[in-house]
C-alpha cells in the first residue's frame, strides 16, 4: 500500500507528470482515431437504417457517447476535487479546472445533437424529456464551476472553490436526475422513447460501443494536453519548464 | 470556563434574529419584489383568467424562490465588510454550529417571512382558495432547502467582489429538485391527488440539505479566507 | 433559412451533427497548439527582458 502512495505521489509531481503525459498523448491520439474513425464511418454510411426512424438515428453514434462522457467527466472532476481538498495537490486542483470546459463541451454537443435528432424524430427541436432536461441542468452545473474558478483572482483559491462546488454538484446530481424523471412522468403521461422497442442491431451496438470508447479516449487525450498547458503556466518560474520549452536554462 | 455548544447555538441564533428585527424594514423589499413579479407576470400573460389560474401555484412558488435568491448574497457579505466574518472564523465554537444557527435564522426570517406573502400573491394570481394552504406548506418546507443551498453559494462567493450573476449560476440549478417537488405538491392538490408524497420528498430533501450545508459552507469559508 | 434546412431531410440533420463534432475536435486541437506556442513566446520574451536588465 505504501509503495502505491509513493508511486502515486511520484506521478503527481508536475515535471514527471508532464513528461509521462507527453509520452502517452500520441498513443492516445492514434488510438482515438483508429477506434473512432471506423466506428463513425460505419455509423454514417454502412449501418442499416432503423426501421422506425430511418436514417436520422445515425446521430446516436455521436449523441450517446458524448452523453456518457459528459456524465463521466463530471464524476472525474468531482473526484479530482475531492483529491484537491484532501491532499492539496497542485495537479488535482489543476485537473478540476481543466476537466470543466471539456465536460461542458461534451454536454453542449450532447444537447445540440439531441435537438438535431429530436426534430425529425419528435417533430420539435426541444422536448422536455427527462434525460435532455437533466443534461441541460448538468450544463449549468458545469458553467457554475467554470465561472467560479475563473472569478477568483488567485488561481489556486479559485480551483479549490470550484473543487468544493463540483463535490456539491455531484451529491445533487442523482437527486436532480431522479426529481426530473419524477416531474417528467407527472407532466407527460407517456414519454416518447428515442429507441424503445426497436432493439439495436448487433453490428450497430459494436459501432456504438467503439464510438463510446473513442469518446473516452479523446477525453483523456484532450485532458492530458490541457493539464500539460496548465502545469507549464502554473510552474513557469521553475527550471523544468524552461527545459521542456527548449529555452536556454534561466540564468541562476 | 467550558463553552456549552447549546448555549453558543442559542446565543448565535438570538443575535441573528435580533439583527433581523432591527432591520425589519429590509424585509419589505423582497416582499414587494414577489408582488411585483406576480404583477409583471399577470400583465405579460394579459390577465387571461384561465391561464393565470392554472399557472398560479407554480408562479407564486417561483416569485418566492426568486425573492429568496435575491437575499442570499446578503448572508455573509455585510459581515465580511465589517469584519464580523473573521470573528466567526476564529471563534472557539465549531464553525458549522454557528452557520447552522445562521441558516435557521435566515430560514425563519426570509423563508417563512416570504411565505407570508402568499395570501396576497394568491389574490393577485387568482389562486383557487383551497390551494393556498398547500402552497404555503410546500413553500415553508422548500425554503429551508433553498436557504441551505444559498448558504453554500454565498460562502463560495463571499471572497469575490460581487456575487451577482455567478451566484445565480451556482445556486439556481441546485434549486431544481426543490422546485419540482414543491410546486409538484401544489400541482397534485390542484389535480385532486394526494399531496403527501411530494410534500414528504420536499421535506426530506430540505432536511438533508440543511444538515449538510453548514459543514460545506464552513469548508468554503475557510478556503476563501486563508 | 431554417425551412430550407429542414426541407433537406434527415441527412441535413445528420451531417450537421457529424460536422459539428469534427469542428469541435479541430477547434480543441488548434487552440491547444496555439496556447502552447503563446506560452513559449511569452516565456522567451520574459527571459530576454530579464537578460537585458542584467546587462549581458
Amino acid at each position: 500500500m505504501q509503495r502505491f502512495w509513493i508511486w502515486l505521489s511520484r506521478y503527481a509531481s508536475p515535471p514527471v507528470f508532464y513528461r509521462t503525459a507527453g509520452l502517452w498523448r500520441p498513443w492516445l491520439g492514434w488510438a482515438t482515431l483508429l477506434v473512432g474513425g471506423p466506428a463513425l464511418i460505419y455509423g454514417l454510411f454502412f449501418a442499416p437504417p432503423d426501421y422506425l426512424q430511418g436514417e436520422s438515428y445515425r446521430i446516436i453514434f455521436i449523441h450517446v457517447p458524448s452523453a456518457w462522457v459528459s456524465m463521466f467527466a463530471y464524476t472525474a472532476m468531482a473526484g479530482a476535487g475531492a483529491a484537491a481538498l484532501i491532499w492539496h495537490t497542485k495537479l488535482s486542483e489543476i485537473a478540476v479546472v481543466a476537466i470543466a470546459p471539456i465536460g461542458a463541451g461534451f454536454t453542449a454537443i450532447t444537447l445540440v445533437t439531441g435537438m438535431l435528432w429530436g426534430r425529425p424524430t419528435w417533430g420539435a427541436y426541444w422536448v422536455w424529456d427527462a434525460r435532455l432536461t437533466s443534461e441541460l441542468v448538468l450544463l449549468f452545473l458545469y458553467l457554475g464551476v467554470i465561472g467560479l474558478a475563473s472569478a477568483y483572482g488567485d488561481a489556486r483559491r479559485g480551483a479549490r472553490a470550484a473543487a468544493l462546488l463540483s463535490l456539491v454538484g455531484l451529491v445533487n446530481l442523482p437527486i436532480i436526475h431522479y426529481s426530473v424523471r419524477w416531474w417528467n412522468t407527472l407532466h407527460q403521461g407517456s414519454t416518447v422513447r428515442m429507441f424503445g422497442e426497436s432493439s439495436i442491431h448487433g453490428s450497430m451496438l459494436w459501432a456504438l460501443l467503439a464510438a463510446a470508447l473513442a469518446a473516452k479516449l479523446y477525453f483523456v487525450w484532450s485532458l492530458l494536453g490541457r493539464l500539460q498547458l496548465r502545469l507549464l503556466s502554473a510552474e513557469s518560474e521553475k527550471a523544468w519548464v524552461a527545459r521542456e520549452l527548449k529555452l536556454e536554462p534561466s540564468d541562476a | 470556563m467550558e463553552l456549552s455548544l447549546g448555549l453558543a447555538f442559542r446565543a448565535a441564533l438570538r443575535r441573528e434574529l435580533k439583527l433581523a428585527w432591527r432591520r425589519r424594514g429590509d424585509l419589505l423589499h423582497p416582499f414587494a419584489f414577489t408582488l411585483l413579479v406576480a404583477t409583471l407576470f399577470a400583465i405579460g400573460v394579459g390577465a387571461e383568467i384561465n391561464l393565470l389560474q392554472r399557472a398560479a401555484g407554480a408562479v407564486a412558488f417561483l416569485c418566492v424562490l426568486l425573492a429568496l435568491f435575491l437575499s442570499v448574497d446578503g448572508l455573509f457579505r455585510p459581515d465580511r465588510d465589517d469584519g464580523q466574518l473573521d470573528h466567526l472564523l476564529v471563534s472557539p465554537v465549531p464553525l458549522p454550529l454557528l452557520l447552522s444557527a445562521r441558516l435557521l435564522a435566515y430560514w425563519l426570517v426570509h423563508g417563512i417571512g416570504l411565505t407570508l406573502a402568499c395570501p396576497l400573491l394568491a389574490l393577485l394570481l387568482r389562486l383557487p382558495a383551497e390551494q393556498l394552504p398547500v402552497l404555503m406548506l410546500a413553500l415553508s418546507t422548500a425554503t429551508l432547502g433553498m436557504s441551505a443551498i444559498g448558504l453554500i453559494g454565498a460562502a463560495l462567493t463571499v471572497p469575490l467582489k460581487r456575487g451577482g450573476i455567478l451566484l445565480a449560476l451556482i445556486v439556481l440549478p441546485l434549486y431544481v429538485p426543490l422546485l419540482i417537488f414543491g410546486s409538484g405538491t401544489v400541482a397534485a392538490q390542484a389535480a385532486g391527488e394526494p399531496i403527501a408524497g411530494a410534500l414528504y420528498l420536499t421535506a426530506a430533501l430540505s432536511v438533508f440539505l440543511a444538515t449538510l450545508a453548514p459543514f460545506v459552507a464552513a469548508v468554503a469559508l475557510r478556503l476563501g479566507m486563508d | 433559412m431554417l425551412e430550407w434546412f429542414e426541407s433537406m431531410g434527415h441527412w441535413a440533420f445528420i451531417s450537421v451533427s457529424y460536422g459539428l463534432v469534427t469542428l469541435a475536435i479541430i477547434i480543441d486541437w488548434a487552440s491547444q497548439r496555439a496556447a502552447k506556442a503563446q506560452l513559449a513566446r511569452t516565456m522567451k520574451n520574459q527571459q530576454a527582458r530579464r537578460r537585458l536588465r542584467k546587462g549581458n
